[in-house]
């Protein structure tokens, strides 16, 4: 199952390695050719002599993780989030450390040793700490170092009906849609990037756009989706089971005004159920790549995720599948000209 | 230029859908140049080739085009929409504003929820009323993603004053077409009618990256502090132009901003230096690109710079437009 895989590898921005591998092993089977960059994208090109447009696809290997900054004398790990991560939900939460996935369960004073202002507010990172179970600095010097980096440790499972829960949707669900697209031949030149860094600044996207100079790019997310009990419409940006969400405006990107109707007109007549992302926040990198060179037309496409940059987060496994329908869609209608640049 | 500028303030222009205002605006480059093309970002290229023929350097001047502007993001049954900022708004700030959608020319008002203090106003409180009386009725007018902008025009305040909520930057945008229209240089005109500046000069990064010129300046405004108990500012309203020392993107390079002086004093120009740390312009996305160009500007001095009633002098915007052309007259 690629979800699973994909969402339960470990992938730091940085240390995309273990995702890295696991994408390899899907794409060079497919892909005319497969090479990394200096920063650490895998790209795959398909197709490369067809007649152009050229379209970049790209999706984030990296996840939101926790850097080790420094091992206390009883053995507990102090950490830093490297990438979004809101210090409120960690408490209490297990993860995986460094290359050999040991067990930890990130830890906290006991509230009865709270002052009585410390417990009206919630847990800040000086609070915080990872419990590998060891009892000494010197115990758990045997395993960690400091530079070392800690994930989520979400197994993936199906819950409900058609919906799923794991850590890192955000954004090995766009890893698995552009592996799934890859399989489907388009007379395009089509170059799949799997980025590293997007969690850190976006990094990763803008060399992968410089170096394949696309005609038109595309990013496959997951998404901010806040449809949950007491949120006014206007708060939710997407609503999970609503179809892929196509990008408005972000905090690094106004999307490009007739390709994004194009995507939805798209959907709209393949019966694909598609929505536009209702919020102006967040950021993907589109937002390096549409300012690359002499500016790329290009748009964002999200598979809406609850509690995204937490440790368990669930998608819907139709918004998943239908976003898969409606690129491949969109690739068909480049293909026969019925979008141009 | 008074004719001009009405003329450029009347499109409505948010960051990313410049196109009405692009339009005013290639119609009335287009006698003057010898190529006017557009970009993936929304930018207008008009070029003017030089005297000095193939070997000609090219020199980039930057106006943008846009304004900040309120971005739907949501329609609710009773067909008021929901709006989140493009550019630099503050929500305590817009209660009873009249707004204009940019696809449409739609109108409406900016209603703010009742039991919020005004200093605690964000945009999650804000709404926009546009007289729809449904969900389905506010549809055939403004979809998710449409834009508006303030919709106050153009007014002249005493003789030589003007005002209007987008005088930032089609001032800009009036001194390069007039520019335009007069000059004569041994250099190549590559003017940039620049998009997306309010959300962090996207469009000038592009631009940039891709004339990839030997020199570039921006046109734009600066605010003064002239006004009671104002910001400590260097320029003064009908002072002559700024000439741009320093501003919230960059610094120029004295060479830079000495050539520009030089310009105004042999043309007799008045002019004041612009230090302007906490005013944004395409200057540092322009000065950034590729291995670097050599960036300055000149700006017209204006009042209330951020609110929807920006003032400017006349005669400062005419001097602008002698400094440049003088400036660009002896660029060889």
């Amino acid at each position: 199952m690629l979800l699973k895989r994909l969402t339960e590898a470990s992938g730091p921005s940085g240390f995309e390695d273990e995702v890295r591998q696991i994408i390899y092993d899907e794409v060079r089977g497919v892909a005319d050719r497969v090479y990394t960059d200096a920063l650490g994208t895998l790209i795959a090109e398909t197709n490369m002599g067809a007649r152009e447009p050229k379209v970049l696809l790209t999706a984030h290997m990296d996840e939101v993780s926790l850097m080790i900054v420094a091992i206390e004398e009883q053995g507990l790990l102090r950490f830093r989030p490297n990438g979004g991560v809101d210090p409120r939900i960690l408490v209490a939460k297990p993860v995986r450390v460094g290359a050999e996935r040991l067990v930890g369960v990130i830890g906290s004073r006991a509230v009865h040793l709270q002052k009585p202002e410390e417990r009206e507010q919630p847990h800040s990172l000086e609070q915080l700490f990872i419990d590998i179970g060891a009892s000494s600095r010197m115990e758990a010097e045997k395993y960690v170092q400091p530079g070392d980096f800690a994930v989520f440790a979400t197994e993936y499972e199906e819950i409900g009906e058609r919906r799923a829960k794991a850590k890192s949707f955000d954004d090995r669900v766009g890893c698995a849609v552009l592996i799934e697209t890859m399989k489907k031949r388009f007379e395009l030149p089509v170059i799949y990037a799997f980025t590293v860094q997007e969690e850190t600044g976006l990094r990763g996207a803008g060399p992968v756009a410089y170096r394949t100079e696309p005609d038109i790019a595309i990013a496959i997310e997951g998404t901010v989706c806040f449809d949950v009990v007491e949120t006014p419409s206007h708060g939710q940006s997407t609503i999970q089971g609503g179809g892929p969400a196509v990008s408005v405006v972000d905090a690094r990107t106004i999307a490009h005004t007739a390709f994004r109707e194009h995507i939805v007109r798209v959907g709209e007549e393949q019966g694909i159920p598609v929505q536009l992302r209702r919020t102006v926040g967040g950021a993907n990198d589109v937002g390096a790549i549409h300012l690359t060179g002499s500016g790329i037309v290009s748009a964002a496409i999200s598979v809406p995720t609850r509690y995204i940059h937490a440790p368990a987060q669930i998608i819907s496994l139709d918004d998943y599948e239908n976003t898969i329908r409606l690129l491949e869609a969109v690739l068909r209608s480049i293909e026969q000209g019925g979008f141009s640049v | 230029m008074k004719e001009l500028i009405r003329q450029l303030t009347i499109p409505s222009g948010p960051s990313g859908y410049e196109a009405p205002v692009k339009e005013v605006i290639h119609t009335l480059v287009q006698p003057y140049v010898d190529e006017v093309y557009d970009d993936a970002l929304g930018n207008l290229y008009a070029v003017k080739r030089g005297a000095s023929g193939p070997a000609a350097k090219t020199i980039l001047l930057a106006a943008h085009m846009d304004e900040p502007a309120l971005s739907v993001i949501d329609i609710d049954d009773q067909g008021f929409l929901r709006v989140a900022p493009l550019g630099p708004l503050r929500a305590s700030t817009l209660g009873g504003a009249r707004v204009i959608f940019a696809r449409t020319g739609r109108r409406g008002i900016v209603g703010a929820e009742h039991g919020v203090a005004q200093k605690d106003l964000d945009f999650s409180h804000l709404f926009v009323d546009i007289g729809a009386i449904s969900l389905d009725d506010a549809r055939e007018h403004v979809r998710i993603g449409d834009a508006a902008t303030f919709a106050y025009g153009f007014d002249e305040v005493g003789a030589d004053l003007i005002v209007g909520h987008a005088l930032d930057n089609r001032v800009g945008c009036a001194v390069l077409v007039e520019a335009l229209k007069r000059t004569h240089s041994g250099y190549t005109i590559a003017a940039v009618f620049s998009a997306q500046q309010e959300v962090g000069s996207r469009g000038a990064r592009v631009a940039g990256q891709r004339i990839h010129p030997d020199a570039a300046l921006v046109l734009d405004v600066s605010p003064v502090g002239d006004t009671p108990k104002s910001e400590r500012l260097a320029l003064t309203l009908g002072g002559g132009p700024g000439i741009k020392a320093l501003d919230a993107t960059m610094v120029v390079a004295p060479k830079v901003r000495d050539m520009i002086v030089d310009a105004a004093r042999l043309a007799d120009v008045p002019y004041q230096i612009e230090v302007s740390p906490r005013t944004a312009s395409d200057a540092g996305a322009l000065f950034l690109s590729r291995e670097g160009i050599p960036t300055g500007g000149i700006v017209v001095p204006a009042r209330y710079v951020g609110t929807p009633s920006q003032m400017v002098h006349l005669r400062d915007v005419e001097q602008t437009v002698t400094l440049l052309t003088a400036y660009l007259g002896q660029l060889q």
